[in-house]
């Protein structure tokens, strides 16, 4: 893009305003809508050509003492002659900066309160012998009015991360499994204070998944094929019973091993 | 056949064209600019937009929808009665209302529009802008950001000299803070920031939330009506905050009773963490535009929000400059998107002006990262405030020996780890086995004028070519489920335009019922009948001048002036 002046149509100059008259007089040919590519090379020439006229400023402009946003708003300079204030306004911006100061802190205070009470109702569950493994208590709590609202504040979760912490072996395995459906930690795009609270829940939160599921589905296992095996014995007493021949006998017992296969592959697909 | 511009805003929308050699706002049939972006069903099915469904809020919120722009371009869906709506739909029946209302005023049809959105806005939520423009039967090709809207009704108040704006538009919902370049025919949006779920409702909710801290309730224990009430109340309160220094809120419902007074520094007070929120943004435009907050020639408010001292006062102190008044806040976006509408037009009269708009979003894909390959790093390819339209292309390489094919996935964010930005979509392309970084493809992405995005890959070696183009994620519909949904909106029963005036009225009515307790809601109830049962007559003459004594009674009683109220024989008595 070394030619971005011949695009121009301008000499090399660090005189921005050239610049400008010419990109604005070359837009008329190269309108955005009639020819979109060649507008786009004007338009990356112009900008070229203005950080090459920055960087050649001749003349330092007076740089007035620029009092940059960044810096600590609680330095009013009552210099600028402001075309809204008047003699009689009520509020001098040195009232406005304290009233919102005093604002976040009141804010402040009120989030800390709610966290701390979100907090030790987790606490509370968490020490209560009979609703410690009940998911369905932890998922009311969670999903409850104390909690309202928290899963979106991201000032919550460090509070939270750090509770988790420090309680890691003494909450039950119902309450990891609430705290990750509640905060949607499962989700990819995670904000970053979400995103430190999921490297501490969701690990925790694998170890349960596996153990509970394994006895789960051992129990259904139990009960479903006990029920298949005690079917097929009675299928083949019943043979037994019509006639007690060996073809019979065969039959049912290929019943029963067809049943203890199909019990099998069942345990497999599951795992 | 003109092209309109739309203002489709979370609280209120409008509609504009270019006429008579500048932008004209075109009026709805209560004769008002601002109609709100509120939809609610009647009891027999019947669809009320506008203000006559605003009022519904309180009296039947369960039927009434608004600041459905906010969920725009998600799955969410809301509940009217027994039917339900998308934001789409809901967005569609307003603009509908809108289109009828430009087709009257122009006396022709009108098929195209341009709708403005926050420049904020994601592709889905776009995508979902222009489908409601399509089920209101309206093409929408285009969409203007709407600072750039704002920015472009400036300059043709003040179409001299080189300056340059930053433009604070504060609505209902959302913020948008822009910087703008005006010089010679080049409207140029060197910056854009701000924020989706900022707005002037979240002032309502602080105040709303501060009165049950006060008066021991809970807010998220109210039932629906009572929230509507109780954050209508909210919202006078702000609005008289403006005027007058204290201001008092009392409500005496059952279960929602007590009272609040409230001041203008408490208000700040209470406020506070939303002004707090304001200032990322406003960094974020300086930053990025390189241009300090002395060197700014104006600044300007925008959005109806932005109306409030409080707003202006702090925007004020804290870029040591006031706000400019050159453009009316309501209409500032809607103005300049009817002025975009005959630009793109190629409107004879606005021929050689230019709006460069940016590309609020850095756009590019996923690479190696070679500290740990599970997750990939962001390469972008169209950086954050590239102006628009705009094509760039990178060349990629593999990873492995011997890969047979590159995935090239596309991403939209501004984070480092492509995890924590938006994955649009993906391009996939085979390429012959070689060792690793010896083949390569070249990437392009063309982000078009008209906001598309389109993914092309290219690669030497076959001269093969594959491409994608992203007309923004659907709501997950099929053909088929879309069609049936269309033809289930069309066959809606809209509340006819004569009808606007009574239902209103009737609205009104019934919101005052909702609001009042025994011996005035006993005689909101007896006022209400009485102007139901002439309605019935068909009489426009009786009906206008009922209507009219209707509405100053309902005034009487909402101002507290019942005691000023004629007897109900002399008030139902139409012959005096």
């Amino acid at each position: 893009m070394t030619d971005f002046w011949e695009e121009l149509g301008l000499q090399p100059t660090a005189d921005l305003q050239a610049i400008r008259h010419a990109y604005a007089q070359k837009s008329k040919i190269f309108h955005p809508e009639e020819a979109p590519e060649n507008f786009q090379r004007l338009h990356e020439a112009y900008q070229a050509a203005c950080q090459w006229a920055k960087a050649h400023q001749q003349d330092t402009p007076m740089e007035k003492t620029a009092v940059q946003p960044e810096q600590d708003n609680s330095s009013y300079s009552s210099g600028e002659p402001d075309t809204l204030q008047s003699e009689k306004e009520e509020l001098s911006n040195q009232e406005l900066e304290d009233l919102i100061a005093a604002g976040l802190d009141r804010e402040k205070k009120k989030n800390l309160r709610r966290y701390g009470k979100a907090l030790s109702c987790l606490y509370q569950l968490a020490r209560n012998p009979q609703t410690q493994e009940d998911l369905s208590s932890w998922q009311l709590l969670l999903q409850g009015p104390v909690f309202a609202g928290l899963a979106k504040d991201t000032g919550f979760y460090p509070f939270l991360q750090q509770f988790c912490s420090d309680h890691y072996e003494f909450l039950p395995d119902g309450a990891w499994l609430a705290i990750r459906q509640t905060f949607s930690l499962g989700v990819p795009n995670l904000s970053p204070e979400a995103v430190e609270l999921s490297k501490l829940v969701l690990p925790r939160c694998q170890r349960i998944s596996v153990r509970k599921f394994t006895s789960a589905s051992k129990t259904k296992y139990d009960i479903r094929d006990a029920g298949l095996i005690l079917s097929g014995m009675v299928i083949l007493f019943v043979l037994f019973s019509i006639d007690s021949r060996l073809i019979f006998f065969l039959l049912g017992a290929g019943c029963i091993i067809l049943l203890l296969f199909l019990v099998i592959l069942k345990k497999r697909r599951k795992r | 056949m003109a092209i309109i511009g739309i203002d489709l805003g979370t609280t209120n929308s409008l509609v504009s064209v270019w006429k008579n050699g500048r932008g004209t706002l075109i009026p709805n049939p209560l004769g008002e600019y601002l109609t709100p972006s509120v939809v609610s069903l009647d009891e027999d099915g019947t669809v009320l937009i506008g203000m006559a469904a605003r009022e519904r809020l309180i009296s039947h919120p369960q039927q009434t929808a608004a600041s459905f722009k906010r969920a725009m371009g998600s799955n969410r869906k809301f509940r009217l009665g027994n039917k339900e709506f998308t934001p789409e739909e809901l967005s569609s029946l307003v603009l509908r209302r809108l289109r009828e209302d430009a087709e009257l005023f122009l006396e022709e049809p009108v098929e195209e529009a341009v709708i403005s959105v926050p420049a904020y806005f994601t592709d889905r939520q776009r995508a979902a802008t222009k489908r409601a423009g399509e089920l209101a039967g309206l093409k929408v090709e285009r969409l203007i950001n709407e600072p750039s809207a704002a920015a472009l009704a400036c300059r043709m108040v003040q179409n001299t000299g080189d300056r340059n704006y930053l433009v604070f538009d504060f609505g209902g919902g959302t913020l948008d803070v822009s910087i703008v370049d005006c010089f010679e025919n080049i409207v140029s949006i060197l910056a854009v920031s701000g924020d989706n779920q900022l707005g002037g409702i979240d002032f309502d909710s602080c105040i709303a939330d501060y009165f049950c801290e006060q008066n021991g309730i809970l807010f998220q224990q109210l039932s629906p009506v009572q929230k509507a009430i109780l954050l209508k109340q909210a919202e006078q309160a702000k609005i008289a905050l403006g005027r007058q220094e204290t201001v008092m809120l009392v409500l005496t419902g059952q279960d929602l009773s007590g009272s609040l007074t409230l001041d203008r520094q408490k208000f700040i007070e209470i406020s506070a963490p939303i002004f707090q929120k304001m200032i990322k943004p406003i960094r974020r435009v300086l930053a990025d535009s390189g241009i300090r907050s002395n060197e700014l020639d104006d600044i300007v408010l925008v959005g109806g929000s932005s109306k409030l001292p409080v707003v202006a006062q702090w925007i004020g102190n804290f870029l040591k400059k006031s706000p400019t008044p050159l453009v009316y806040p309501d209409t500032a976006v809607a103005l300049g998107a009817g002025i975009f509408a005959a630009m793109k037009d190629r409107n004879p009269q606005l021929k050689e002006m230019i709006l460069t708009d940016i590309c609020p979003f850095t756009l590019g894909t996923g690479v190696l990262n070679p500290n740990d390959p599970s997750r990939p790093l962001m390469a972008p390819i169209i950086e954050r405030n590239s102006i628009l339209p705009s094509s760039k292309a990178q060349r990629f390489y593999t990873v492995r020996d011997g890969q047979k094919k590159i995935c090239v996935d596309i991403y939209q964010g501004e984070s480092l780890y492509c995890e924590d930005n938006l994955r649009l979509g993906a391009v996939e392309i085979d390429i012959p086995p070689a060792p690793k970084s010896v083949e390569n493809v070249d990437v392009r992405f063309t982000y078009d004028i008209n906001g598309i995005l389109e993914a092309e890959v290219y690669n030497q070696t076959t001269a093969h070519r594959e491409r994608v183009v992203l007309v923004g994620k659907d709501s997950g519909l099929s053909e088929e489920e879309a069609a049936v949904r269309l033809e289930a909106l069309t066959k809606l029963k809209i509340n006819p335009r004569d009808q606007e005036e009574n239902q209103l009225a009737l609205a009104q009515g019934d919101r005052l019922y909702q609001e009042t307790l025994g011996e005035t809601r006993q005689k909101v109830a007896l006022m209400v009948s009485w102007f139901e049962q002439i309605l019935t007559s068909q009489d426009p003459l009786r009906i206008a001048r009922s209507r009219k004594r209707f509405l100053e009674l309902l005034r009487l009683l909402e101002a507290g002036r019942e005691a000023e109220l004629p007897s109900e024989n002399d008030w139902k008595d139409e012959k005096s």
